[in-house]
C-alpha cells in the first residue's frame, strides 16, 4: 500500500528512480525492468542520461542545466526532451515520490 | 495397463471415465512426453487414441523409452447416443470441454490444452512464445504474436532441412541458456497451410480440424526433430515482419530492442523477475539479432539458409 501511495505522489519536483526498477546494460543501451507492471523499457541515450540524473536531489531545472551543459546548442530541444521524458517516466511508474 | 491408467486419471476425469466404462469400451491411455512433462491421455475411443498417437508420434517414442510417471492427465470420452453419432468430451487438469461432434475436433482442442498444461509444468525454465529451429550454426528463435507467421516459417524451414524444436514455445534453460526441444506437432492455420503448399511439396496433414472459435487448423509432423535430451545454443533471434511486396532481407536489430521483444513474448517472465530479464539479456548478448522482412515464404527461407550457412 505504501508503495502504491509513493507512485501516486510522483511528481517532477525532485524526480527519483523507483527502487523496485532494476537496470541492465545491453550492448551499451540501458534497459529497465519494472516487476510491478511487468514491463521492460529500452532507453535511448538521452533518456538514459535523464534517468541517471533522477537521484532525488535534482529538480527539473537542474537536470536541464546538466544536459544543456553537455549540448549547449540544443537547449530548446533538450528542454522538451527532459519534460516529456520525465512525464513518461512518471506515467510508466518508474519514478518514486520526491 | 488399463486398470492402472484409470487409477492415475485424477479428479473429475476419473468419474467421467467410470461412466464411460459402462457405455463404451474401457478407456486406455496414451502417454506423451514433452521434456519433463509426461501427459496421459485416456480415452474409451480407439479412433481418438489413434489420432493422438499419430499426432504425437515423436513424443510418443520418447515416453516409451523409459519408465514414465505422468504429471498431467486428460481424458477424451466418447458418448454414444442411440440413433446418433458419438460426441466427445474432454476433462482433466480442472478443465472440461465439449461436446465435440468429431474425434478430430476434440483432439484439436486437446492439443491446445496439452500445450498449455505442459508449459505450466515447465515454468522453471524461461518460456518465450516463439518458433524455434536449429541450423548447423545453432538455434534460431523466432518470436512473435499469434498470427505473425511463426509456425508457417518454422514449417517451411523444417521442410528445407532445419531441425525442429518447436513452433510455439522456446524453452530456455536457466543455467546453460540453451534451448530444450518442445516437440509439439506443428500447427498451421489455413493461410499458412496454403502458403506452405504453394512453396513446398508438403505431406498431407496428420490431423485437420476446427478450433472452438471456428478457425480451421492443420497439423504436420516435422521431418527432422532435435534430440529430446539435446540442448541447442541460441545463435540467432529473428523477428519476422511480413511486408507485402518486400524482398526478403535481414536487418540487424538492436539487442536492447530484441530483449524487449523476447520479454514481451515471454509467458513467465514475472515469475523469474530481474533474473529472467538478465537471462534474456545474456541470450541476446550471445546471439545475432535481426528483423526478417519478407513477403514470399520461399525467399525468406532462402535468405535464412544463406545467412546461417544451412
Amino acid at each position: 500500500m505504501t508503495e502504491l501511495k509513493e507512485e501516486s505522489r510522483s511528481d517532477l519536483s525532485l524526480p527519483r528512480r523507483a527502487h523496485h526498477v532494476t537496470e541492465r546494460i545491453v550492448d551499451g543501451e540501458l534497459v529497465l525492468y519494472d516487476p510491478r507492471r511487468r514491463r521492460v523499457h529500452a532507453l535511448n541515450a538521452t533518456a538514459a542520461f535523464i534517468w541517471q540524473t533522477c537521484d532525488g536531489e535534482r529538480d527539473q531545472a537542474s537536470i536541464l542545466a546538466t544536459l544543456t551543459g553537455r549540448y549547449p546548442d540544443s537547449r530548446e530541444a533538450i528542454e522538451a526532451d527532459v519534460r516529456e521524458t520525465l512525464a513518461l517516466f512518471i506515467s510508466e511508474g518508474l519514478l518514486a515520490s520526491a | 495397463m488399463p486398470s492402472s491408467a484409470r487409477q492415475r486419471v485424477g479428479g473429475e476425469s476419473r468419474q467421467a471415465v467410470g461412466r464411460a466404462r459402462t457405455q463404451q469400451a474401457p478407456p486406455s491411455s496414451v502417454f506423451i512426453r514433452l521434456l519433463s512433462c509426461v501427459v496421459e491421455v485416456a480415452s474409451n475411443c480407439a479412433t481418438v487414441r489413434r489420432i493422438v498417437t499419430a499426432l504425437y508420434r515423436s513424443a510418443m517414442n520418447r515416453a516409451s523409452e523409459s519408465a514414465v510417471v505422468p504429471t498431467v492427465h486428460f481424458a477424451i470420452l466418447a458418448d454414444g447416443q442411440a440413433g446418433a453419432g458419438p460426441t466427445y468430451r474432454i476433462c482433466g487438469e480442472g478443465v472440461t470441454a465439449g461436446p465435440f461432434a468429431s474425434a478430430a475436433d476434440a483432439v484439436v482442442h486437446l492439443e491446445s490444452m496439452i500445450t498449455m498444461a505442459a508449459a505450466v509444468s515447465l515454468a522453471d525454465h524461461v518460456l518465450v512464445h516463439a518458433g524455434v529451429v536449429a541450423s548447423p550454426a545453432g538455434g534460431i528463435v523466432i518470436p512473435g504474436a499469434s498470427g505473425a507467421g511463426k509456425s508457417t516459417l518454422v514449417a517451411a524451414l523444417c521442410f528445407s532441412g532445419f531441425r525442429y524444436l518447436s513452433d510455439e514455445l522456446a524453452v530456455i534453460d536457466r543455467e546453460s541458456l540453451a534451448l530444450h526441444p518442445f516437440v509439439k506437432p506443428m500447427c498451421l492455420k489455413d493461410g499458412g497451410w496454403s502458403a506452405l503448399a504453394a512453396a513446398y511439396a508438403r505431406p498431407p496433414a496428420v490431423l485437420s480440424g476446427t478450433r472452438a472459435e471456428g478457425e480451421a487448423v492443420h497439423f504436420l509432423l516435422p521431418p527432422k526433430v532435435c534430440e529430446a535430451d539435446g540442448q541447442t545454443r541460441i545463435r540467432y533471434v529473428l523477428r519476422p515482419e511480413r511486408q507485402p511486396g518486400a524482398s526478403a532481407r535481414l536487418v540487424r536489430s538492436a539487442r536492447a530492442q530484441t530483449l524487449m521483444d523476447l520479454a514481451q513474448h515471454s509467458l513467465n517472465l514475472p515469475r523469474h523477475g530481474p533474473a529472467g530479464v538478465d537471462l534474456l539479456a545474456r541470450v541476446v548478448e550471445g546471439a545475432e539479432c535481426y528483423t526478417l522482412i519478407y513477403d514470399d515464404l520461399a525467399c525468406a527461407v532462402a535468405t535464412i539458409q544463406n545467412f546461417t550457412g544451412a
